[in-house]
C-alpha cells in the first residue's frame, strides 16, 4: 500500500516516547508499534485526533502517499 | 469532534448494557439447556417405564390395537427408538449450551461459538427429520408386540416437525450471518 505512516519520524522529531503517546491516546504500545509500522488496516478518527493533540501536528503530517508500483492491471484513474 | 465524543458516551453505555443483558440471559439459557437435556432423558425413561400400554399404543397411532400388556423388552426397545430423535435434540441442546456459555463469557464473534450454534441448528433439523421415521418404526414395533398377526405402519408428519425445520433453518441462517459479523469483528480488531 503506498500510504506511509510517518508516526515514527514525528515521534523522533519531537523526542516523544511511544509509551507516553500510547498512554495519552489510550491504546496499547503494541498497537502503537503496529501503527508506526503501517501494519494496521485502519486508524480511527478518534486516534488521529488524540495523536495530533499530543504531537501538536496535522493529520497530513502523519501520513504520506508515495507512488508505488501500479496495481495488478489498471492504473490510477487520473494521470 | 466534540459532538462525536458526546454521542459516543451514551452509545457506549447502551452497548455495555446490551452486553450485560446478553451475558446474563446467556448464562440462564446455558443452565436451561443442560437442565432440559437431563429432564427430557429422565421424562422419556419414565414415560416408557410407567405409561399404561393403552396410552402408549394410542400415542403411537395404534388406538384400535388389542391392549396386550407390553413386556419390559418391548418397552426398552421403544425407549431406544424414541431416544433417537431426542438424542439428536439433546446433542443440539448441549451445543447450544456451549454457545451460550461462550456468549456469557463475552466470546461472541468467534468461529467456535458460531460452530456450536450451527451444530444446534443441524441437530434440531436432524431430530425433526428423524421423528417421523422413528414414529413409523415405533408403530411397527408396538403393533408386532401386541397384535396377533397384524403389523401396522403409521407415518406421521405434524406441524411441529415443519416448525422445527423452519426454526432450524432460521438458526442456521443466523449462524451464517454471525460468520459475516465475525469477519467484520476481526477486521475491526485491526483498527487502532
Amino acid at each position: 500500500m503506498p500510504i506511509r505512516v510517518r508516526l515514527a519520524v514525528m515521534l523522533a522529531e519531537r523526542q516523544v516516547k511511544s509509551k507516553d503517546l500510547a498512554e495519552y491516546v489510550g491504546i496499547t504500545e503494541a498497537n502503537l508499534s503496529l501503527l508506526k509500522q503501517g501494519k494496521v488496516k485502519g486508524v480511527r478518527f478518534e486516534t488521529i485526533e488524540r495523536i495530533c493533540e499530543f504531537l501538536k501536528c496535522q493529520p497530513g503530517d502523519l501520513l504520506r502517499y508515495e507512488q508505488g508500483p501500479p496495481p495488478d492491471k489498471e492504473g490510477p484513474p487520473f494521470s | 469532534m466534540q459532538s462525536t465524543t458526546t454521542a459516543d458516551v451514551p452509545a457506549g453505555r447502551d452497548r455495555q448494557r446490551r452486553l450485560r443483558r446478553v451475558r446474563g440471559l446467556s448464562a440462564i439459557m446455558a443452565a436451561a439447556c443442560l437442565t432440559t437435556s437431563a429432564l427430557l432423558t429422565a421424562a422419556m425413561a419414565f414415560y416408557w417405564a410407567a405409561t399404561p400400554t393403552r396410552t402408549l399404543l394410542s400415542q403411537a397411532g395404534l388406538a384400535n390395537s388389542p391392549a396386550t400388556e407390553l413386556d419390559v423388552t418391548v418397552r426398552a426397545l421403544g425407549f431406544v427408538v424414541a431416544m433417537l430423535p431426542l438424542a439428536a435434540l439433546i446433542y443440539g441442546l448441549l451445543s447450544a449450551r456451549r454457545c451460550f456459555k461462550a456468549f456469557a463469557a463475552g466470546d461472541i464473534f468467534s468461529r467456535r461459538t458460531i460452530g456450536h450454534l450451527m451444530a444446534f441448528a443441524v441437530a434440531v433439523a436432524g431430530s425433526a427429520f428423524l421423528k417421523p421415521f422413528t414414529g413409523a418404526a415405533m408403530s411397527v414395533l408396538l403393533s408386532a408386540s401386541v397384535a396377533t398377526g397384524t403389523k401396522t405402519l403409521a407415518f406421521h408428519i405434524g406441524s411441529d416437525t415443519l416448525i422445527a425445520l423452519i426454526f432450524a433453518g432460521a438458526v442456521a441462517i443466523i449462524a451464517w450471518v454471525m460468520t459475516e459479523a465475525a469477519d467484520l469483528s476481526d477486521e475491526n480488531k485491526q483498527f487502532v
